[in-house]
């Protein structure tokens, strides 16, 4: 036995106890408290994999902790906010549309009220086969802005809106392509102080920050307002003052073109084209932006159903990206540890869902297969003290702090709630990532699933 | 026995189911009577315009005198015509004067003052905001609080205190010695103007290339990246950018036509000329008559030396640092923002 235990690796054998998977190798068998990989391997290899989850999910819980520390009491890098006046570049702004007649007009409106010089700037609506009434409202603005905006109408070709964009980037002007969904209404001063970053030469891609505008419809928008301040306010606020891994994230944001075409262009074939570009940028040597004060308003699912479809396709569109470059990511030359350590952290982070799904069943299985042991009955109070500390403490935190931060308190009240919106997104991604097994054996094509609008036609033509 | 196992596992379900409801209490009250749903505000007109106050106090001013809408906040109090014997620090109310101020002797106004016309004020002078149609002339050790803004020329004698906003139409001056935060002004002059004009540079460029230095990767047809340290010959010119991760310096009188960047530090030499933008991580030293077109931009500190010109009189550019030193002579067009501190050096 004590051979036994000399051949398992320390971590191993310091971790078991903890997670509560000793009593998988300590049933009451008559030889000791432990059993071997050979008298119970079932016991013993789903005691290891739960290391193994446990280990990555401390990880996980760990990097929120420190993420929220940084916030805290970290030195907060905005280096670029001040660039106020400038010989400002030209830029392309491009609103991805499809079937957006009842948000385009406000987004078109807003951008030609920005602060950004006017023959410095070019508007593109890209209408993406759009079978309502997107068409006609871009074009009466054409018809009133000849000179600022250039529509992009497209009829056919690949669905998605990262194939429809890649046809019209083709037609930008100058190196800096912003973008925005439809649904976004960019302040005065917004253009401005996302293209600022693009001074700096080594930055790939910039990203703002997004604030749900319909976060008081319903209890889903009221929890998915306070998971996107936990994300922007702390996550890519902290990873931005840390120089590590800030993701650009598809909208409210912007890239430049040549390093795009540098890192081999944009790519149509993936439903998370923003991922796929962070990280494509990053592991050759670019760096990406997240300006938190680049505030924008968008709409965030107010029905289950569309919140389901929403996160399954980011968890799609996430793994492709991981399962194509994390090995690339991992071994690029320019990347630092503490970037190479986040990036891949943040690459598989679509995975966690499942592995944590998995690891409850393997908690629930070891439970039982040593009921009736003394040490079974330690489990619960272990893996409180584990969850509460480690796992359910760090992302509420995280959400507590961003929430305060941005000046909020009283809707803190609704963050058991959360539990709810966590435990649905969990058994969401982990179907996601099972369908995208299927799609790669089955050789499927990926289906675009577009979010619904829901604020109310606007009057385009007023 | 029995009966005393499941009591205890009951009482164990009761407490933990007690700790797991306890929170939705509060959760649901919020749900059903809610109290904090509001989206976070985001201001459509936003901006950072640095003279966003200063406009608010000429609209209130003008709607005052009659000479623009109302705007709600037109309470003031006018500045009596002979000013001399003015007690400004018992005044309660905004201030506005009808004409042209000059004192001699301080003025130590703790209100906002608007002026129609020029301000001279004497030395030690203090002011918690000040807007002058005309324009601003502080005499030595001056202060100034909040912000000032001049439609013509704001200029403040040596020793003087610029803390948060200094806007002007035409043209900042600060004498030597003086601490600053925020300035823009389509022309900002730092130290005495008379200090002697620095020779120029007087070598000739050879053109040069990215591509024959050590280590270097073309990322795009137009922009270079070095890994480490690398030093630009002195006496060359380089087309297009280039992106340093370790201690950038330009030689003397060599000209950078494109953006740079350089993650630990840069310097430019005497007479060296940026072509775009300076970004750095670290600390940015420029050597007296270089030139930048801008932005100059550094995480940490910037040093400008004498004679300096950063950014273009026909395009304005921004100056971002923590902490800025700017020596006697140098000329900005633009913004100037140190977060910390500014100072002017003398040479």
């Amino acid at each position: 036995m004590l051979q036994f235990f000399r051949a398992l690796p320390l971590k191993v054998l310091l971790l078991t106890p903890l997670i509560g998977a000793l009593p998988a190798f300590a049933q009451p068998v008559s030889e000791g408290l432990v059993p071997s990989f050979k008298d119970y391997p079932v016991a013993a290899v789903m005691a290891s994999l739960l290391v193994l989850i446990v280990v990555l999910m401390t990880l996980y819980g760990i990097r929120h902790f420190l993420f929220t520390m940084n916030r805290l009491i970290g030195v907060q890098r905005h280096p670029y906010i001040d660039i106020a006046v400038a010989r400002w570049p030209m830029i392309t702004v491009f609103i991805a549309a499809h079937n957006e007649e009842k948000v385009i007009a406000g987004c078109i409106e807003a951008l030609l009220n920005t602060d950004y010089p006017a023959d410095r700037l070019k508007i593109i609506p890209v209408n993406d086969r759009s079978k309502d009434g997107t068409g006609a409202i871009i074009d009466s603005y054409v018809a009133r802005y000849p000179a600022r905006i250039s529509p992009f109408h497209r009829v056919d070709g690949k669905a998605g809106k990262s194939a429809a964009l890649k046809d019209a980037l083709h037609f930008a002007e100058g190196d800096i392509a912003i973008i925005f969904d439809a649904d976004y209404v960019p302040g005065r001063g917004l253009l401005k102080q996302l293209v600022a970053p693009f001074f700096d030469p080594e930055i790939g891609a910039v990203m703002g920050r997004v604030v749900p505008i319909n976060s008081g419809a319903n209890l889903l928008t009221r929890m998915l307002d306070l998971e996107r301040s936990a994300g922007y306010q702390v996550d890519q606020q902290a990873r931005m003052n840390l120089n590590l891994m800030p993701q650009y994230g598809g909208t409210v944001g912007g890239v430049r073109l040549s390093a795009v075409e540098a890192v081999g262009g944009w790519h149509d074939d993936t439903l998370a084209e923003d991922t796929d570009i962070t990280f494509r940028l990053m592991f050759n040597g670019w760096k990406t932006v997240y300006t938190n004060r680049s505030e924008c308003y968008e709409e965030v699912p107010e029905e289950w159903s569309v919140r389901i479809k929403q996160v399954t396709r980011w968890a799609k569109g996430h793994n492709q990206v991981m399962a194509r470059y994390w090995w690339q990511f991992a071994s690029s030359p320019y990347l630092t540890l503490g970037q190479r350590v986040d990036g891949l952290l943040l690459l598989f982070v679509f995975l966690i869902p499942l592995l944590m799904l998995v690891g409850w069943c393997l908690a629930l299985g070891l439970y039982f297969l040593n009921a009736g042991s003394l040490l079974s009955q330690v489990i619960p109070i272990f893996a409180l003290m584990i969850y509460g500390t480690l796992g359910n403490f760090a992302a509420f935190f995280e959400i507590v702090v961003a929430v305060l931060i941005d000046g909020n308190r009283r809707r803190l009240r609704l963050l058991p709630f959360n539990m709810l919106g966590f435990l649905v997104s969990l058994f969401a991604i982990s179907g996601a990532v099972w369908s995208l097994v299927l799609d790669r054996l089955l050789k499927r094509d990926m289906v675009w699933d577009k979010t619904i609008r829901y604020r109310g036609t606007q009057e385009a033509t007023k | 026995m029995m009966s005393s196992t499941y009591l205890t596992y009951t009482v164990f379900a009761v407490v933990c189911l007690l700790l797991l409801t306890l929170p939705f209490v509060p959760a649901f009250r919020e749900w059903l009577r809610p109290t904090d749903l509001a989206a976070l505000p985001i201001s459509p007109n936003y901006t950072s315009d640095i003279d966003h106050f200063a406009r608010r106090l000429h609209a209130d001013a003008a709607a005052k005198l009659g000479q623009g809408a109302a705007t709600g906040y037109e309470e003031f109090d006018f500045v009596p015509d002979a000013s001399e014997g003015t007690d400004w620090r018992s005044a309660t109310k905004r201030m506005i004067s009808r004409s042209s101020l000059s004192s001699p002797s301080p003025i130590q106004s703790t209100q906002p003052l608007y002026v129609q016309g020029d301000l001279r004020a004497g030395p030690a002078s203090t002011f918690s905001a000040l807007y002058a149609t005309g324009d601003i002339a502080l005499d030595a050790e001056s202060e100034i609080h909040d912000w000032a803004h001049a439609d013509g020329v704001v200029r403040l004698g040596r020793k003087g205190i610029a803390l948060r906003r200094i806007s002007a139409g035409s043209a900042i001056e600060l004498g030597n010695e003086t601490w600053f935060e925020r300035l823009q002004a389509p022309s900002l002059h730092f130290g005495s103007r008379d200090v002697p004009v620095p020779a120029p540079y007087p070598g000739t460029p050879l053109e040069a290339s990215y591509a024959d230095l050590p280590d270097a990767v073309q990322q795009t047809p137009l922009l270079f990246l070095i890994r480490g340290n690398c030093a630009l010959p002195p006496d060359s010119i380089y087309r297009g950018s280039l992106v340093v991760t370790g201690f950038l310096t330009i030689g003397m009188g060599t000209t950078v036509l494109g953006d740079i960047k350089a993650r630990e530090g840069v310097s430019m030499g005497y007479g060296a000329e940026v072509h775009g933008a300076v970004t750095c991580e670290k600390r940015v030293y420029v050597f007296k008559q270089a030139r930048a077109w801008g932005p100059l931009v550094s995480e940490s500190d910037i040093l400008i030396g004498a004679g300096a010109v950063i950014g273009l009189p026909d395009a304005q550019t921004t100056v971002s640092a923590n902490n800025i030193i700017v020596e006697d002579g140098v000329t900005i067009h633009g913004t100037v923002w140190a977060h910390e501190v500014g100072m002017v050096k003398a040479a």
